[in-house]
Protein backbone atom coordinates (compact mmCIF):
# COMPACT_ATOMS: atom_id res chain seq x y z
CA UNK A 1 0.00 0.00 0.00
CA UNK A 2 1.52 3.30 -1.07
CA UNK A 3 1.19 6.64 0.64
CA UNK A 4 -1.72 7.77 -1.54
CA UNK A 5 -3.76 4.63 -0.87
CA UNK A 6 -3.09 4.99 2.81
CA UNK A 7 -4.27 8.58 2.86
CA UNK A 8 -7.20 7.76 0.58
CA UNK A 9 -8.42 5.05 2.94
CA UNK A 10 -8.08 7.38 5.93
CA UNK A 11 -10.04 10.04 4.02
CA UNK A 12 -12.80 7.56 3.13
CA UNK A 13 -13.05 6.38 6.74
CA UNK A 14 -13.21 9.95 8.00
CA UNK A 15 -10.08 9.58 10.05
CA UNK A 16 -8.44 12.80 8.79
CA UNK A 17 -8.54 16.14 10.60
CA UNK A 18 -10.68 18.78 8.86
CA UNK A 19 -7.79 20.81 7.49
CA UNK A 20 -5.91 17.69 6.39
CA UNK A 21 -9.07 16.35 4.70
CA UNK A 22 -9.63 19.64 2.94
CA UNK A 23 -6.06 19.66 1.60
CA UNK A 24 -6.35 16.02 0.50
CA UNK A 25 -9.65 16.64 -1.31
CA UNK A 26 -8.00 19.45 -3.30
CA UNK A 27 -5.42 16.99 -4.59
CA UNK A 28 -8.01 14.38 -5.63
CA UNK A 29 -9.39 14.07 -9.16
CA UNK A 30 -13.13 14.92 -9.35
CA UNK A 31 -14.25 11.31 -10.05
CA UNK A 32 -12.72 10.11 -6.78
CA UNK A 33 -14.43 12.84 -4.81
CA UNK A 34 -17.72 11.08 -5.48
CA UNK A 35 -16.48 7.94 -3.73
CA UNK A 36 -16.82 9.31 -0.26
CA UNK A 37 -20.63 9.65 -0.13
CA UNK A 38 -21.01 6.16 -1.62
CA UNK A 39 -18.57 4.65 0.88
CA UNK A 40 -20.28 6.47 3.75
CA UNK A 41 -23.52 4.71 2.81
CA UNK A 42 -21.87 1.30 2.72
CA UNK A 43 -20.01 1.74 6.00
CA UNK A 44 -23.16 2.98 7.68
CA UNK A 45 -25.03 -0.14 6.54
CA UNK A 46 -22.18 -2.38 7.74
CA UNK A 47 -22.19 -0.69 11.11
CA UNK A 48 -25.87 -1.36 11.47
CA UNK A 49 -25.67 -5.03 10.41
CA UNK A 50 -22.44 -6.07 12.07
CA UNK A 51 -23.57 -5.46 15.61
CA UNK A 52 -21.96 -7.72 18.22
CA UNK A 53 -24.36 -9.86 20.15
CA UNK A 54 -23.84 -11.22 23.67
CA UNK A 55 -24.03 -15.02 23.65
CA UNK A 56 -25.88 -16.55 26.59
CA UNK A 57 -23.89 -19.31 28.44
CA UNK A 58 -20.66 -18.31 26.71
CA UNK A 59 -18.52 -20.53 28.93
CA UNK A 60 -20.52 -23.60 27.96
CA UNK A 61 -20.18 -22.78 24.29
CA UNK A 62 -16.42 -22.25 24.61
CA UNK A 63 -15.94 -25.51 26.46
CA UNK A 64 -17.94 -27.38 23.79
CA UNK A 65 -15.90 -25.84 21.00
CA UNK A 66 -12.65 -26.69 22.78
CA UNK A 67 -13.81 -30.25 23.36
CA UNK A 68 -14.64 -30.66 19.70
CA UNK A 69 -11.24 -29.44 18.47
CA UNK A 70 -9.07 -31.12 21.12
CA UNK A 71 -7.45 -34.40 19.84
CA UNK A 72 -8.99 -37.44 21.52
CA UNK A 73 -5.73 -39.50 21.71
CA UNK A 74 -3.08 -38.14 24.06
CA UNK A 75 0.05 -37.02 22.37
CA UNK A 76 2.83 -39.62 22.69
CA UNK A 77 5.94 -38.35 24.30
CA UNK A 78 9.43 -39.56 23.35
CA UNK A 79 10.58 -42.60 25.42
CA UNK A 80 12.77 -41.67 28.36
CA UNK A 81 16.23 -43.12 29.03
CA UNK A 82 14.90 -44.68 32.23
CA UNK A 83 12.21 -46.48 30.25
CA UNK A 84 14.71 -47.72 27.70
CA UNK A 85 16.94 -49.12 30.47
CA UNK A 86 14.02 -50.97 31.98
CA UNK A 87 12.98 -52.30 28.58
CA UNK A 88 16.53 -53.56 27.98
CA UNK A 89 16.65 -55.24 31.39
CA UNK A 90 13.31 -56.88 30.73
CA UNK A 91 14.55 -58.22 27.38
CA UNK A 92 17.69 -59.61 29.00
CA UNK A 93 15.69 -61.29 31.75
CA UNK A 94 13.39 -62.81 29.16
CA UNK A 95 16.36 -64.11 27.13
CA UNK A 96 17.98 -65.63 30.24
CA UNK A 97 14.70 -67.28 31.21
CA UNK A 98 14.23 -68.73 27.76
CA UNK A 99 17.83 -70.01 27.70
CA UNK A 100 17.45 -71.60 31.13
CA UNK A 101 14.29 -73.32 29.98
CA UNK A 102 15.49 -74.24 26.50
CA UNK A 103 19.12 -75.31 27.01
CA UNK A 104 18.40 -78.27 29.33
CA UNK A 105 15.95 -79.59 26.76
CA UNK A 106 18.42 -79.62 23.89
CA UNK A 107 21.58 -80.40 25.79
CA UNK A 108 21.74 -82.93 28.58
CA UNK A 109 25.00 -82.44 30.42
CA UNK A 110 26.62 -85.75 31.33
CA UNK A 111 26.34 -86.67 34.97
CA UNK A 112 29.31 -85.78 37.13
CA UNK A 113 29.94 -89.49 37.62
CA UNK A 114 30.69 -89.76 33.91
CA UNK A 115 33.94 -87.85 34.38
CA UNK A 116 35.16 -90.17 37.12
CA UNK A 117 37.24 -93.31 36.71
CA UNK A 118 35.92 -96.11 38.84
CA UNK A 119 36.77 -99.77 39.41
CA UNK A 120 33.58 -101.75 38.91
CA UNK A 121 34.97 -105.06 40.07
CA UNK A 122 38.37 -106.60 40.71
CA UNK A 123 39.42 -110.12 41.41
CA UNK A 124 42.81 -111.44 42.46
CA UNK A 125 43.98 -114.29 40.26
CA UNK A 126 47.24 -115.28 41.93
CA UNK A 127 47.42 -117.26 45.15
CA UNK A 128 48.08 -115.16 48.24
CA UNK A 129 47.16 -111.95 46.47
CA UNK A 130 44.50 -109.49 47.73
CA UNK A 131 43.07 -106.59 45.78
CA UNK A 132 41.37 -103.49 47.22
CA UNK A 133 39.90 -100.61 45.29
CA UNK A 134 39.02 -97.05 46.25
CA UNK A 135 38.80 -93.57 44.81
CA UNK A 136 41.78 -91.23 44.68
CA UNK A 137 41.94 -88.01 46.71
CA UNK A 138 40.81 -85.94 43.73
CA UNK A 139 37.67 -88.15 43.48
CA UNK A 140 38.24 -88.61 39.73
CA UNK A 141 41.07 -91.12 39.77
CA UNK A 142 40.78 -94.71 40.99
CA UNK A 143 43.21 -96.84 42.95
CA UNK A 144 43.78 -100.59 42.89
CA UNK A 145 45.77 -101.59 45.92
CA UNK A 146 47.35 -105.02 45.78
CA UNK A 147 48.72 -106.90 48.76
CA UNK A 148 50.79 -110.06 48.62
CA UNK A 149 52.61 -109.55 45.33
CA UNK A 150 56.10 -110.98 45.90
CA UNK A 151 58.77 -108.29 46.08
CA UNK A 152 61.20 -108.11 43.21
CA UNK A 153 64.89 -108.17 44.11
CA UNK A 154 66.68 -104.89 43.46
CA UNK A 155 69.22 -106.62 41.24
CA UNK A 156 66.55 -107.78 38.83
CA UNK A 157 65.72 -105.61 35.84
CA UNK A 158 62.06 -104.65 35.44
CA UNK A 159 62.37 -102.13 32.61
CA UNK B 1 21.13 -67.63 36.78
CA UNK B 2 23.30 -69.81 38.93
CA UNK B 3 21.86 -72.97 37.39
CA UNK B 4 22.46 -71.54 33.94
CA UNK B 5 26.11 -70.86 34.80
CA UNK B 6 26.47 -74.38 36.17
CA UNK B 7 24.99 -75.78 32.99
CA UNK B 8 27.38 -73.82 30.82
CA UNK B 9 30.30 -74.94 32.99
CA UNK B 10 29.26 -78.59 32.69
CA UNK B 11 28.93 -78.13 28.94
CA UNK B 12 32.46 -76.72 28.69
CA UNK B 13 33.83 -79.48 30.93
CA UNK B 14 32.14 -82.17 28.91
CA UNK B 15 33.55 -80.84 25.64
CA UNK B 16 37.07 -81.47 26.91
CA UNK B 17 36.30 -84.89 28.35
CA UNK B 18 34.04 -86.47 25.75
CA UNK B 19 35.23 -89.89 24.65
CA UNK B 20 35.82 -89.84 20.94
CA UNK B 21 37.35 -91.83 18.14
CA UNK B 22 41.11 -91.48 18.25
CA UNK B 23 41.33 -91.82 22.01
CA UNK B 24 44.17 -93.91 23.33
CA UNK B 25 45.12 -95.59 26.56
CA UNK B 26 48.45 -94.69 28.10
CA UNK B 27 50.16 -97.01 30.54
CA UNK B 28 53.30 -96.47 32.56
CA UNK B 29 55.46 -98.28 35.07
CA UNK B 30 56.68 -95.98 37.82
CA UNK B 31 59.15 -96.50 40.63
CA UNK B 32 58.25 -94.52 43.74
CA UNK B 33 60.83 -93.96 46.48
CA UNK B 34 61.51 -91.72 49.43
CA UNK B 35 64.65 -89.64 49.09
CA UNK B 36 66.27 -86.68 50.78
CA UNK B 37 66.04 -84.32 49.06
CA UNK B 38 63.21 -85.47 46.78
CA UNK B 39 64.23 -86.11 43.18
CA UNK B 40 62.96 -83.90 40.42
CA UNK B 41 59.63 -85.07 39.02
CA UNK B 42 59.79 -86.18 35.37
CA UNK B 43 57.64 -84.04 33.09
CA UNK B 44 55.42 -86.96 32.12
CA UNK B 45 54.64 -87.64 35.77
CA UNK B 46 53.95 -84.08 36.94
CA UNK B 47 50.20 -84.68 37.06
CA UNK B 48 50.57 -87.96 38.94
CA UNK B 49 53.25 -87.20 41.55
CA UNK B 50 50.91 -85.40 44.00
CA UNK B 51 48.49 -88.33 44.11
CA UNK B 52 51.34 -90.83 44.42
CA UNK B 53 52.73 -88.84 47.35
CA UNK B 54 49.36 -88.59 49.03
CA UNK B 55 48.12 -92.14 48.49
CA UNK B 56 51.31 -94.19 48.51
CA UNK B 57 53.53 -91.93 50.61
CA UNK B 58 56.57 -91.51 48.33
CA UNK B 59 58.20 -88.19 47.50
CA UNK B 60 60.19 -89.23 44.42
CA UNK B 61 59.05 -90.89 41.22
CA UNK B 62 60.87 -92.34 38.23
CA UNK B 63 59.38 -93.34 34.93
CA UNK B 64 60.63 -96.83 34.09
CA UNK B 65 58.60 -97.34 30.95
CA UNK B 66 55.43 -96.23 29.19
CA UNK B 67 53.31 -97.18 26.23
CA UNK B 68 50.41 -95.65 24.36
CA UNK B 69 47.86 -97.68 22.44
CA UNK B 70 44.76 -96.72 20.44
CA UNK B 71 41.54 -97.91 21.99
CA UNK B 72 38.64 -99.27 19.98
CA UNK B 73 35.33 -100.90 20.87
CA UNK B 74 35.49 -104.64 21.34
CA UNK B 75 39.13 -105.06 20.47
CA UNK B 76 41.70 -106.62 22.73
CA UNK B 77 45.14 -105.15 22.93
CA UNK B 78 48.30 -105.56 24.89
CA UNK B 79 50.01 -102.80 26.74
CA UNK B 80 53.59 -103.50 27.62
CA UNK B 81 55.04 -100.65 29.64
CA UNK B 82 57.90 -102.91 30.76
CA UNK B 83 59.08 -106.44 30.18
CA UNK B 84 58.14 -107.41 33.75
CA UNK B 85 54.52 -106.17 33.66
CA UNK B 86 51.95 -105.91 30.94
CA UNK B 87 48.23 -105.37 30.57
CA UNK B 88 45.67 -107.07 28.45
CA UNK B 89 43.00 -104.47 27.74
CA UNK B 90 39.60 -105.10 26.18
CA UNK B 91 37.24 -102.23 25.56
CA UNK B 92 33.76 -103.41 26.58
CA UNK B 93 31.81 -100.26 25.76
CA UNK B 94 32.20 -96.60 25.21
CA UNK B 95 30.12 -93.88 26.84
CA UNK B 96 29.97 -90.22 26.08
CA UNK B 97 32.81 -89.44 28.46
CA UNK B 98 34.34 -92.78 29.40
CA UNK B 99 35.32 -96.29 28.37
CA UNK B 100 34.45 -99.46 30.20
CA UNK B 101 37.36 -101.86 29.95
CA UNK B 102 38.37 -105.29 31.19
CA UNK B 103 41.95 -105.33 32.39
CA UNK B 104 44.18 -108.27 33.13
CA UNK B 105 47.50 -107.49 34.75
CA UNK B 106 50.31 -109.94 34.21
CA UNK B 107 53.67 -110.18 35.86
CA UNK B 108 55.64 -112.17 33.35
CA UNK B 109 53.47 -115.26 32.83
CA UNK B 110 51.44 -114.90 36.02
CA UNK B 111 48.05 -113.21 35.87
CA UNK B 112 47.86 -111.09 39.03
CA UNK B 113 44.30 -109.85 38.82
CA UNK B 114 41.44 -109.13 36.52
CA UNK B 115 39.27 -106.07 36.82
CA UNK B 116 36.51 -104.21 35.06
CA UNK B 117 36.77 -100.48 35.28
CA UNK B 118 35.22 -97.36 33.92
CA UNK B 119 37.97 -95.06 32.74
CA UNK B 120 37.14 -91.42 32.11
CA UNK B 121 39.42 -89.22 30.09
CA UNK B 122 42.27 -87.71 32.07
CA UNK B 123 41.20 -89.53 35.22
CA UNK B 124 43.96 -92.11 35.79
CA UNK B 125 43.89 -95.53 37.39
CA UNK B 126 46.72 -96.18 39.84
CA UNK B 127 47.74 -99.78 40.58
CA UNK B 128 49.99 -100.58 43.46
CA UNK B 129 52.45 -103.24 42.33
CA UNK B 130 55.16 -105.12 44.20
CA UNK B 131 58.17 -103.71 46.03
CA UNK B 132 61.32 -103.41 43.96
CA UNK B 133 64.41 -102.92 46.09
CA UNK B 134 63.68 -99.98 48.37
CA UNK B 135 60.98 -98.59 46.13
CA UNK B 136 57.42 -99.32 45.20
CA UNK B 137 56.33 -100.15 41.68
CA UNK B 138 53.17 -98.36 40.60
CA UNK B 139 51.35 -98.88 37.33
CA UNK B 140 49.39 -96.05 35.73
CA UNK B 141 46.62 -96.27 33.19
CA UNK B 142 44.94 -93.24 31.64
CA UNK B 143 42.63 -92.57 28.70
CA UNK B 144 43.97 -89.74 26.54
Amino acid sequence: MDRFEHDYNRWLDGMMEADEAEAFEKSLPPDLLDDKPAWSGVSGALARVAKSETVPHADFLVSNVLASITPTAPRRSAPSLFGLVWAGAACLAMAAGLAAWWLPNVYQAPARDSFVSRVLKAEAMAPGLAVYTFQGPDERSAIIWTEGVPAIPAARKVQ
Amino acid sequence: MRSLAALLFAFALSLSHVAQAGDSVWSALVLATNEKPPAAVPTRLENFAPTIAKVFGYNSVYLLGHKRQDIDDGTESWLVPSREFFFQVQCLSRGETFYEVRLNLFQEKTKLFTTEARLARNAPLYIRGPQWGDGQLILLLEIR
